[in-house]
């Protein structure tokens, strides 16, 4: 399975752990990390036919959080969101802020920080079996 | 007591007014009112008008008419019916339709004047207390939710990237790698331990007392030099400081050195990464009772959008992962405590001016 991946995360250090857990998996051909969902938005938009890609974002982060990039991924064409599995990384308690991330038709999954390599192994597995 | 207590007579009878007035008005400040539309013109222009006192029987409209149609628009003084004529229907309706606190029998003798203006004092002082209190425990709860919230994920979310950090270099032999973790983890700590600096200001500007001493500026800039002169040298940004004080400055050294440390930290901060000409300016000047305190940067800028947001707890308008959403938030509560102004100016791309003006204390 060959997958790219992106990875929204403001924290220098969780897209780090991210990038080498994702290149432990060997799927895949390429990595565009992003400390920002705008530009991250923007990046998407320009890349609507990027088959296979996977993206990792983090739910809190300033400027436009996790929610706010999720809804306005929702609001992509189906063609563009055909091509991307979205998981949600958190760090929240919160059993609600989890419901309403599990709701979005986008996110196939929800990983808690911090989350183990067989963890991510097993939710991509998920997301394209 | 100070200032007298404001009292308010409505009754049609020119007499009982002025009788009124005559008998109460060293010990109180008496307003009459010989119909309703005056009465309420002095409601309107005397917000702390603590008594009421009305006639039952008046031409335009009845006492209990009166009460009840103020106690939507004024409800907060406390509402006196004075009757001659106390049926048990009348009784019925004014507590039901005016709310009266108290009755008083026409004619009226000073004591139970008195006496219920006591009472009724009392109530309104207990009842304003109870509202000023009740304010202040749901500000508190609105904090505290944010507070846990914020704790969940500023606390946590570096603690978990450094756990995320450690699993990661347990799984690598290489020494590199393991380095480049370790200094990437290590900078994880250094803000979460910022984090909690700023929660500790946040919490002993809540509860802390002001200890007012002679600042002298020339001083405190010294130490600003001392503290930010490597770091502006490592990050190639020029620091300048002009100080202008010929006069004592009396106030609370802790409280001015949170202002001007966090300001002059986000001016270092939120610099534009590219810029060749990067500058810090801060400018203190004392005068006439006065200290204005101005700090800028040509840096990054703030968004209009978000400009009347950077004064919130725990916003961020900025991407940099290492503002913590507290320190203008302290800022700003430390200017208010000390009865001072804060103005921003920021365009994005060229830079923010804050402005500090403290009187003395």
């Amino acid at each position: 399975m060959k997958l790219s991946f992106i990875v929204i995360d403001d924290r220098e250090l969780d897209c780090f752990i991210a990038e080498k857990l994702i290149q432990k998996t060997g799927f895949s051909t390429g990595n565009n990390i992003f400390n920002d969902a705008v530009s991250a938005l923007d990046f998407i938009r320009d890349h609507a036919n990027a088959h296979h890609t996977v993206i990792l974002v983090d739910i809190m982060m300033p400027i436009m959080d996790g929610f706010e990039f999720i809804e306005a991924f929702e609001r992509l064409p189906d063609a563009t969101k055909a091509n991307y599995k979205l998981i949600a990384i958190t760090t929240s308690l919160n059993k609600n802020d989890e419901s309403v991330i599990s709701n979005y038709p986008s996110v196939v999954g929800i990983l808690k920080k911090p989350y183990s390599y067989e963890g991510l192994l097993d939710m991509i597995k998920r997301a394209f079996a | 007591m100070s200032e007298k207590i404001k009292i308010l007579y409505l009754d049609d009878e020119h007499n009982n007014l002025v009788g009124f007035k005559a008998s109460l008005r060293f010990d109180y400040s008496i307003y009459i009112a010989q119909n309703a539309t005056e009465a309420l013109a002095y409601l309107d222009k005397h917000p702390d008008i603590r008594v009421i006192f009305c006639d039952q029987r008046m031409p335009d409209k009845t006492g209990v008419e009166f009460f009840e149609e103020i106690r939507q628009s004024h409800p907060h003084p406390i509402r006196i019916l004075l009757t001659a004529y106390a049926d048990i229907e009348s009784v019925v309706d004014a507590i039901n339709r005016g709310h009266v606190f108290r009755y008083v029998k026409k004619p009226w003798i000073e004591a139970d004047i008195i006496s219920a203006i006591d009472e009724a004092n009392k109530f309104y002082i207990a009842n304003s207390m109870l509202s000023i209190q009740n304010e202040e425990l749901r500000k508190a709860y609105v904090e505290l939710d944010k507070f846990a919230y914020s704790v969940s994920h500023d606390i946590r979310g570096p603690l978990v990237g450094i756990s995320g950090g450690i699993n990661l270099a347990l799984q690598t032999a290489d020494i590199k790698e393991i380095k480049e973790i370790l200094s990437l983890m290590e900078r994880s700590v250094a803000k979460l331990d910022a984090f909690i600096m700023d929660m500790h200001d946040y919490y002993s500007l809540e509860r802390g007392e002001l200890k007012i001493s002679a600042i002298d500026f020339n001083e405190v800039a010294k130490e600003k030099h001392d503290i930010y002169a490597i770091y502006a040298r490592a990050s190639n940004i020029d620091f300048q400081m002009e100080v202008e004080q010929k006069e004592l400055f009396w106030n609370d050294l802790a409280s001015v050195n949170l202002i001007i440390n966090n300001l002059v930290t986000n001016a270092f901060k939120y610099q534009r990464k590219e810029a060749k000409d990067k500058k810090v300016k801060l400018k203190i000047s004392v005068s006439r009772g006065y200290t204005t305190i101005v700090v800028s940067d040509n840096g990054m800028g703030i968004d209009e959008k978000h400009i009347n947001e950077i004064y919130n707890l725990f916003f961020r308008a900025h991407v940099e992962e290492s503002g913590s959403g507290m320190g203008l938030y302290n800022v700003r509560s430390t200017v208010r405590k000390l009865d001072g102004t804060i103005e921003v100016e920021s365009v994005v791309g060229q830079g923010t001016t804050f402005t500090v003006v403290l009187p003395h204390k």
